[in-house]
Order: structure tokens, then C-alpha cells, then sequence
């Protein structure tokens, strides 16, 4: 039973698309993606007496490309040192001098499904995502689109919780502002 | 008590990313009891978390393949490692 899934070709065949689209959601770009499901399944092939037949196969196999991604996004960082610097605190804009909100937040009146379905909602929260800072929106992106834990994304970008928690904030503050701008203030809804 | 709002903010967050101690959620309950700015923040946020939730659901990824000239790359180089 184990011996007859232990054929390269057939993980290309039954795992390939699935695990190109993992490695495209974390990392944008297709053939980067691409490369990464053959080193994957390569990995996978030369370690496969490894493979105990506990978890399915895909979990083993997307267990591997976990990190391959993990090691893909810290040597990048080291590359190009995308930091976001902690000591400037962009929060600040949002609140006046003693710490009381600088634009009073309203309530949003619509329920996340019908937004959702909403093409044009969507295209908005694209663009107000573009326009995050970039280890805001990577790291963002990982934990509330791609749904990754804190310990992956920590892993990856070299952080700590804490930091984790801050650049959420950021995000947070930051996309929630640009919706409210764009959408839920100035948009006349039909 | 002057600062509140901008540190409440940052534990409205956090409470979408980890368990807050009892202090935390008792200051967050007492904060949100007299503040209905951070009531609509922790609302607005509680949306945007909801919107998320529907995008993991519907995988807008899901119809996208690994293209074909890079399959059969990839098999040939796992032929060549057999």
C-alpha cells in the first residue's frame, strides 16, 4: 500500500497544482512557486524512507515545502533587509498627543459575507492591502490570508511575538483606515 | 487613564492573535464599557477578520495549476534523480 504511493510522478500528478498554489499564496510569483513544488517533491523523493505513512501524503509533502518557504523568505530578508523599523511608531498619526483617536471611529454597518461577495469590495481591499508597507503586508498576508500561526511567520521573518503583534496592529490600524476611506465612508451603496 | 485609546488599540489587536491575560481582558471590558470609539474599532476589526475568514474559505486560488511546461520539467528532473 505505502510502496505504491511512492512514485515521484504520481505526487506531481496528484499534489503538484495543490502545492503550487501553496507556494504561490505565500510567495507571488509563479516561478518561483513552480520551483519550489520540484524541490519539494525532490526532497521528498530522496528522504522518502522518512516518510512513516502516520499522515497522509500531503501533509508530509506540504510539511517539506513549510520549509523550503521558511528558509526561501529568510534569506531574502537577509538580501534585501526589508525591516520595518520599530523606533518609528506610524501609529502615532491616528492618535493625538494623549493617546485619544484623531478620527473618531464609526461602526461598520455590513456583515463580512455580503462584502465578500461584493466584486467591487474586493477590489478595494486589494488596493488597501497593495498599499501596506511591505513586511507588513507579507507578514499580514501570511497570518490572515494564507492563515499561517505566529510561529511560521515568526520562523520566516526572523521576529518575535511581540514584534508579530505590533506589525498586526499596524496593518490593522492601518488597512481598517483605508476602508473606511474608501469604502464604508465615502461608497453610496446601491 | 489619558493614553487609553491608542493602548487599547494595540490590545484589540492582540486579541485577534493570542489568549489575553485576565488583567488584559478585564482593562479591554472596563475600557470598552466607556469608550464606544474602541467599541467600533474592536467592531471594525472584528469585520475585517470576518471578511478574511471568508477569503481562506473561498480559495480565489483554487482553479490555478502548475503549468504544464513546468510539470514536465519537473518530471524529467525526478526521472533523472530515480
Amino acid at each position: 500500500m505505502v510502496d505504491k504511493q511512492m512514485n515521484p510522478k504520481l505526487w506531481l500528478k496528484e499534489h503538484g497544482d495543490y502545492l503550487f498554489r501553496y507556494a504561490l499564496s505565500r510567495l507571488h510569483d509563479t516561478e518561483l512557486a513552480s520551483d519550489m513544488v520540484q524541490e519539494t517533491l525532490l526532497a521528498a523523493w530522496r528522504g522518502h524512507e522518512r516518510f512513516k505513512g502516520d499522515s497522509t501524503l500531503r501533509t508530509w509533502l506540504v510539511g517539506i515545502m513549510k520549509h523550503k518557504i521558511i528558509d526561501h523568505i529568510r534569506k531574502e530578508i537577509r538580501h534585501r533587509d526589508i525591516s520595518d523599523r520599530l523606533e518609528h511608531d506610524p501609529t502615532s498619526t491616528y492618535f493625538s498627543e494623549n493617546g485619544s483617536w484623531q478620527d473618531s471611529p464609526s461602526a461598520w454597518r455590513d456583515n463580512p459575507e455580503a462584502l465578500w461577495d461584493n466584486q467591487e469590495f474586493r477590489q478595494v481591499l486589494q488596493e488597501c492591502l497593495s498599499h501596506l508597507p511591505e513586511k507588513q503586508r507579507n507578514v499580514f498576508e501570511m497570518r490572515e490570508l494564507t492563515g499561517d500561526d505566529s510561529e511560521t511567520i515568526c520562523n520566516a521573518y526572523d521576529i518575535t511575538p511581540t514584534h508579530l503583534h505590533v506589525l498586526m496592529h499596524r496593518a490593522r490600524l492601518a488597512l481598517q483606515t483605508c476602508l473606511h476611506k474608501h469604502w464604508f465612508g465615502g461608497h453610496t451603496k446601491s | 487613564m489619558k493614553h487609553a485609546c491608542k493602548r487599547v488599540s494595540q490590545l484589540t489587536s492582540d486579541s485577534f492573535e493570542r489568549e489575553l491575560s485576565l488583567t488584559e481582558k478585564m482593562q479591554l471590558k472596563l475600557h470598552f464599557a466607556m469608550c464606544s470609539l474602541c467599541r467600533n474599532y474592536h467592531q471594525r476589526l472584528a469585520t475585517m477578520a470576518g471578511i478574511f475568514e471568508q477569503m481562506r474559505e473561498h480559495d480565489l486560488n483554487q482553479d490555478i495549476q502548475l503549468p504544464i511546461e513546468d510539470k514536465q520539467r519537473i518530471q524529467s528532473v525526478l526521472e533523472k534523480e530515480k
